[in-house]
């Protein structure tokens, strides 16, 4: 395939319905793991980024042209814009200019390039979780304190992001969940995607 | 007028292309263009709507004159207002989930004013007959009433000059005389047609000419009298199917009395939506049964019930004398269904067919065997997603017959297939029942009824 | 009943307000003021079916919060701080949910007619057509995986990296082949036509538009005004 930058129908085709893909994995995970605070605080970032990282590969080495990551976080911002969060677009787009600067030397060629982009934008994720929860905490705190919650069950709320060992934990916890994911992701491409002559 | 002058196409990535092809297709004309998968059928036809070399890259030489415009100067998008397309799978080319968008999509595409598009649309709506199917979702139209939308849709751009690429792959036997329906109406107004298609005998009364394509070169070509006149040895030389509609052949019911596995008062349930009731049939072990019927009678869900992927909401089913729960069908019956698309789970043709059991020598040994009859041994390597649509159907046969179940059913397996294949797919079957197995066909492929099945058993 | 859907620009106008109203706001209780508003917006487009799931939703989370905050309710799942987010949050959900399911046609139209480029609308048709179409894909996996035994719970457990797989890449090959076909019919229909794209959709403003479009600042400022802002 020839490298020149234009966007062509397909490329915008296909990115927008991995897009898709990939932000329709995120909610059911983000949405199944809010039943418990471990899970959705700990748990949730890595075990997204550990299944959407195949997707993402795949995106990238398809589309095969710039502006594929900015396209996928500017959308996935988008959709947390109208769920009320609108903070997180400017994050996410924020992510996705960092993955492109990554990827901007034909990074889509280079499964190394690839890893560490995702890797990178793993580590960055965790803002879905610690955004929202900065915006709203001072608004819960005085609702909570007014609901005659004691300070230490409010404060034990957020003992995962409090905590130094904790909050290393789950940085280190998403970072490894996304390079797995990635290094599973370029044997899947390997394995599948360029045998099956889709890249 | 169409004229192609010498014109040789190649694939960038591929070998395959077309060559040396030369050809007048006058105003109002109706050609066919057919052979055996791989010939070039597809390739010339999106030679002619300009999406090769535009959209699939590839070298071209010669040229192609559209009434004296050379079509290869044109932009792609030029092209398109004047020949429209028409293309295999109707689900997968739809913009809009509801029919006026849909319709109205090319020329949206165009920029044309609101008015002209309002207008041009009703008009595509009224003249393929579909103001019923307003307000209503275009997923749950069948394939026929689909690519009725879109033939509607290319209609609305009023093109001179329509290019269908195997239109019928995914249509069932009503689909196809609907199809072919809207096609008469656009050549009665004078529109030219080019259909590159397997099945032939649904354009009967639409076709003038008859090309027969091989290895990217037109061998022949023939008048429909001529092609009727083919023997059925040539006919079968040539991969090619019935050129004309012949009657549904009338088979026997199966012999209750030796049933394998028998339903007793069955019923089908789904969403509180009755689909049937009351069903009572056997199926004999070494027969083939075709299973018929109407659009939506239930063939599908009856196969789903049989093979115990759904449960049934009352009666119950006996496998050689035994009733047995959905769970403990599934071990006993396999089903293929007619799409292929999502059956592969693995990265080459022989994982697939060891897929989910141990691999014992005598297993191996039957596979390899099995891939060699199918004529898949060269493949046994590949990838099974760059297989081809006969290839794939062959593939499931495969899988189905290596499973070790007493009783395969299939579901339109021939569907898309030419001659050759189809052929291939009828000896195979037969093969399995003369071995013990039941097997049970769902669909309207009289050939491969005729060629194949032992009785019939039609859903109402 | 049939929806009356408001012009997209002021489902747009809408969901700025409310965003803007839930983001500032110092007494978080007080948003029901706002969801208020977006069930009256619901109710003038004759949005019944998300109008009555979405009051359910919202009295359960009321009878949640009632709790939590008179009788001291902690929850072992779910956290209270969620039910508080979404509680905020809801009036949002109600506008943007509304927005997301107005007919593609007429979002196109709208986005036709700020002269957004061709590649952009396609990118919109396609992510509706997203839904029902890998729906009926993950249900045909799904089936032909129960018909080869590879979805015995056994299996399941022993192997669970490979049926991640079986059930990923079937998808996303047939997600690259839909993108394919969706292509190839886009672009043999014009999609590359340069110059503006044109509507079969037209929506003119009307009184209740106009209306709404009033309503949402003077509701949302007064809001704020009663009940504070957080800066």
């Amino acid at each position: 395939m020839k490298n020149n930058n234009k966007w062509t129908v397909r490329d915008v085709i296909t990115t927008v319905l991995l897009t898709v893909g990939l932000i329709l994995i995120q909610l059911v995970i983000n949405m199944v793991c809010m039943v418990n605070d471990f899970a959705s605080m700990v748990l949730s970032v890595g075990i997204t980024m550990l299944l959407c990282a195949p997707v993402y590969f795949l995106m990238v080495s398809r589309v095969h042209k710039r502006f594929v990551s900015l396209i996928y976080m500017t959308i996935l911002g988008l959709v947390f814009l109208i769920m009320g969060n609108w903070y997180l677009l400017p994050y996410y787009m924020l992510v996705g200019v960092i993955c492109e600067a990554i990827l901007w030397k034909n990074g889509w060629e280079s499964k190394k390039k690839m890893t560490l982009s995702w890797t990178v934008a793993s580590l960055l994720y965790n803002g879905v979780n610690l955004l929202p929860l900065w915006f709203f905490w001072d608004t819960y705190e005085t609702f909570a304190l007014q609901s005659g919650m004691e300070q230490s069950y409010i404060d034990s709320f957020v003992r995962y992001y409090s905590s130094p060992g904790w909050l290393a934990f789950i940085i280190l916890f998403t970072t490894v969940c996304g390079f797995v994911g990635s290094l599973i992701g370029g044997r899947l491409i390997g394995k599948h995607f360029k045998k099956a002559g889709v890249l | 007028m169409i004229r192609m002058e010498n014109v040789s196409f190649c694939y960038v990535d591929c070998d395959q292309g077309v060559k040396d092809i030369n050809l007048t297709i006058h105003d109002g004309e109706c050609v066919v263009l057919t052979g055996p998968s791989g010939g070039g059928k597809t390739t010339l036809t999106r030679l002619l709507n300009g999406l090769a070399p535009a959209y699939y890259p590839g070298s071209m030489e010669g040229h192609i004159f559209l009434d004296d415009t050379h079509l290869e100067m044109l932009p792609q998008y030029a092209v398109g207002r004047r020949v429209g397309s028409v293309f295999q799978d109707p689900k997968s080319q739809f913009f809009s989930s509801e029919l006026a968008g849909e319709v109205a999509f090319a020329c949206e595409n165009y920029g044309m004013a609101r008015e002209e598009i309002r207008s041009r649309t009703d008009a595509a709506i009224r003249t393929f007959f579909l103001e019923h199917l307003r307000g209503r979702s275009l997923d749950v139209l069948s394939s026929g009433e689909k690519q009725r939308v879109a033939i509607a849709s290319v209609y609305a751009l009023r093109p001179g000059v329509y290019v269908c690429d195997e239109p019928t792959a995914n249509l069932d036997g009503e689909g196809a005389g609907q199809l072919a329906g809207g096609l008469k109406k656009l050549k009665d107004e004078g529109c030219t047609l080019v259909i590159a298609e397997h099945r032939l005998a649904w354009l009967s009364g639409i076709a003038d000419r008859f090309l027969y394509l091989d290895g990217g070169r037109i061998l022949w070509e023939k008048s429909p009298a001529e092609m009727a006149r083919m023997s059925v040895g040539e006919r079968e030389n040539c991969g090619l199917r019935e050129v004309t509609k012949s009657s549904f052949p009338m088979l026997p019911s199966p012999d209750s009395g030796a049933a394998f596995i028998r339903t007793e008062s069955l019923s089908c349930k789904r969403k509180s939506n009755l689909i049937f009731h009351c069903l009572s049939l056997s199926f004999c072990a070494g027969e083939i049964t075709a299973v018929t019927g109407r659009n939506g009678a239930g063939k599908t869900s009856l196969a789903m019930v049989l093979s115990g992927l759904w449960k049934e909401s009352g009666g119950s089913v006996l496998i050689g004398g035994e009733k047995l729960r959905a769970a403990e069908r599934r071990r006993r019956v396999w089903y293929s269904a007619n799409d292929t698309g999502t059956q592969f789970f693995t990265n080459s043709v022989t994982e697939e067919l060891l897929l989910g059991d141990h691999r014992s020598q005598p297993r191996l040994e039957r596979a390899r065997e099995l891939l060699k009859q199918l004529g898949l041994y060269g493949y046994k390597d590949v990838h099974p997603a760059t297989l081809s649509g006969g290839q794939k159907q062959r593939l499931s046969l495969a899988c189905g017959i290596l499973s070790g179940r007493d009783v395969l059913i299939f579901d339109e397996p021939t569907s898309g297939l030419d001659g050759g294949n189809m052929r291939i797919i009828a000896d195979m079957l037969r093969g399995e029942a003369d071995k013990g197995k039941t097997i049970l066909v769902i669909t309207h492929d009289r050939e491969l009824i005729r060629r194949c099945c032992d009785c019939m058993v039609k859903i109402e | 009943m049939q929806r009356r859907n408001l012009a997209v620009p002021v489902k747009l106008w809408a969901l700025l307000w409310a965003i803007l109203g839930i983001s500032l706001t110092g007494n978080v209780v007080l948003t029901c003021v706002l969801t208020a508003a977006g069930f009256l917006y619901l109710a003038v487009q004759k949005n019944w079916r998300l109008l009555g799931g979405f009051a359910l939703f919202y009295g359960v989370l009321a009878l949640l919060l009632y709790l939590i905050r008179y009788y001291g309710l902690h929850m072992v799942v779910f956290s209270e701080f969620y039910v508080l987010m979404f509680w905020n949050l809801s009036p949002v959900f109600l506008v943007s949910w509304d927005l997301i399911t107005t007919p593609p046609g007429e979002l196109a139209a709208f986005l036709s007619r700020i002269h957004m480029p061709t590649a952009v609308i396609l990118g919109l048709l396609v992510l509706f057509r997203f839904f029902p179409t890998m729906k009926a894909e993950l249900g045909s996996v799904g089936r032909s995986m129960r018909n080869r035994g590879l979805t015995a719970p056994m299996r399941l457990l022993t192997h669970p990296a490979a049926s991640c797989e079986y059930v990923l890449v079937p998808m996303l090959l047939r997600c690259l082949q839909l993108a394919d076909q969706l292509s190839v019919s886009a672009v043999a229909r014009g999609a590359e036509t340069p110059g503006k794209r044109g509507s079969y959709y037209e929506r003119k403003m009307d009184a209740m538009d106009w209306c709404q479009l009033a309503l949402w600042p003077v509701v949302t400022v007064l809001f704020l005004w009663i009940g504070g802002m957080r800066l």
